[in-house]
């Protein structure tokens, strides 16, 4: 039998950056996880991509011993990436900063799928445009 | 100690990545989520006997984030809060933001409950500073309380380097110990009979903590602790150079090494995940360095390597 499972936390952290302070501190210190080998672990893992911000699934077990796997960066950040923006709209409902084609957030929708727990691409699709709204950025045809 | 302020927003799935998004630009440094669906995915790895049970069922989301607790806090929450309530009207979802202090001995110390003394190689002991354990007379006992700083001796990266020095250090040697963390490896060096052992580090927290491990051990008149960054600070040649750090910092450093280590001298590198261990192995070879040793656990490479001249 493998190891029972204590906890599943996931981070959306900088890449090769994480320090021991929060948001990792608190994630993992309340579990009892040593925080500086997950610290040197995730950098190490990470240092090649620096200036993203990298979603990482650690899973805890009971001995306190954990796993992570790195995903790909938020949909945010891909959003920003496609239209070429550093930053969202203060007033996403007035302000408009940016379009994104349908085409591009299905894109993001089928790279992301398994990261946003969707059931289907349509289910992801829809949480890809509603965070681009969110921003300030058009969904076009 | 430090305080925090914890946002936490509880929401629907789809609204996650667009509050991510806002605590990511207000300068958050990174955001949590608790996501129950994640355990329901696990199920079928892992089959329900092996998860947390009650398991969680309720189907939403936390996203939470964490600012630091000073005069512009107000300020800065007040505008958070605005953006979140903005951008959750305009997706049409609920949310439920709360805060709370939080304060860092809440979670800095439960690790210590599973940190235990462990035998690392033939010799030496590491025993957190509050357990007692059998010893026989020729261990070497290495007391240590790391606090926030790296190197407890139980990561791959650190057994590897501790094993290492066991193998290479020879009694009177002058030892560099670069970005020493805890300072687990300077005094591990002063206590296999190194004659004078420098321990860097840029990290205040690792200085700190590396300085109280050094007295606790009683090794203050063989290990000087230093700030500085790589070999920056460092003066002379030493006979051994070990620096448990990451396969990036590692290249750099190899790069300076050869003005700071004598001919001969040996090298210990450690931190170095397997993918990147072939760039380590170019520079060393570029340097002069002829490979002594190779050891691998886990996904962590280490080596040991003597200065042949260029």
């Amino acid at each position: 039998m493998a190891k029972k499972v204590a906890a599943i936390v996931k981070l959306q952290i900088p890449a090769g950056k994480a320090t021991p302070a929060p948001p990792v501190g608190p994630a993992l210190g309340q579990h009892g996880v040593n925080i500086m080998a997950f610290v040197k672990e995730f950098n190490a893992r990470t240092a090649n991509q620096a200036g993203m911000i990298i979603p990482a699934e650690i899973t805890i077990y009971e001995d306190r011993s954990f796993t992570f796997v790195c995903k790909t960066p938020p949909a945010s950040v891909l959003i920003k990436k496609a239209v070429g923006i550093e930053k969202a709209s203060g007033e996403p409902n007035k302000k408009k900063v940016g379009q994104i084609s349908e085409a591009k957030v299905r894109e993001i929708a089928e790279l992301k799928m398994q990261d946003l727990n969707a059931a289907n691409v349509e289910a992801a699709m829809r949480m890809v445009s509603g965070t681009a709204r969110s921003m300030g950025i058009e969904v076009v045809k | 100690m430090k305080e925090w302020t914890e946002i936490s927003i509880q929401t629907a799935q789809e609204a996650v990545e667009a509050v991510a998004n806002v605590l990511h630009e207000a300068g958050a440094g990174g955001v949590v989520i608790e996501d129950p669906t994640c355990f329901l995915a696990q199920v079928d790895k892992y089959g329900v006997g092996e998860l947390p049970e009650p398991l969680p069922s309720d189907g939403k989301v936390t996203v939470k984030a964490y600012l630091p607790v000073n005069d512009q806090l107000p300020l800065r929450l007040k505008a958070v809060q605005d953006e979140l309530n903005r951008v959750l009207k305009l997706l049409s979802v609920a949310g439920d933001i709360s805060l709370q202090k939080v304060a860092e001995e809440e979670w800095s110390t439960v690790w210590k409950a599973y940190y235990k003394p462990l035998r690392v190689g033939d010799k030496i002991i590491i025993k957190p500073a509050w357990e007692h354990c059998q010893t026989k007379t020729d261990d070497i006992v290495i007391e240590l309380d790391p606090g926030m700083a790296f190197g407890t001796g139980n990561h791959p990266t650190t057994t590897m380097a501790l094993i290492l020095l066991q193998r290479y250090l020879k009694p009177g040697f002058k030892v560099f110990d670069i970005g020493t963390g805890s300072g687990i490896l300077a005094i591990a060096a002063a206590k296999l009979g190194a004659q004078e052992v420098t321990a860097v580090d840029v990290d205040p927290v690792a200085l700190e903590s590396a300085w109280e491990n050094c007295q606790r051990n009683h090794v203050t008149d063989k290990v000087v602790v230093l700030p500085g960054d790589l070999l920056e600070e460092v003066m002379g040649q030493a006979d051994l150079v070990v620096a448990n750090i990451t396969a990036d910092v590692l290249l750099s450093l190899i790069n300076d090494l050869p003005t700071h280590i004598l001919p001969h001298g040996v090298f210990i590198g450690s931190g170095i995940i397997e993918p990147y261990f072939d760039d380590i192995k170019e520079a060393l070879a570029d340097k002069g360095f002829k490979l002594l040793e190779i050891m691998g656990q886990e996904e962590w490479v280490a080596f040991a390597a003597s200065w042949e001249e260029a």
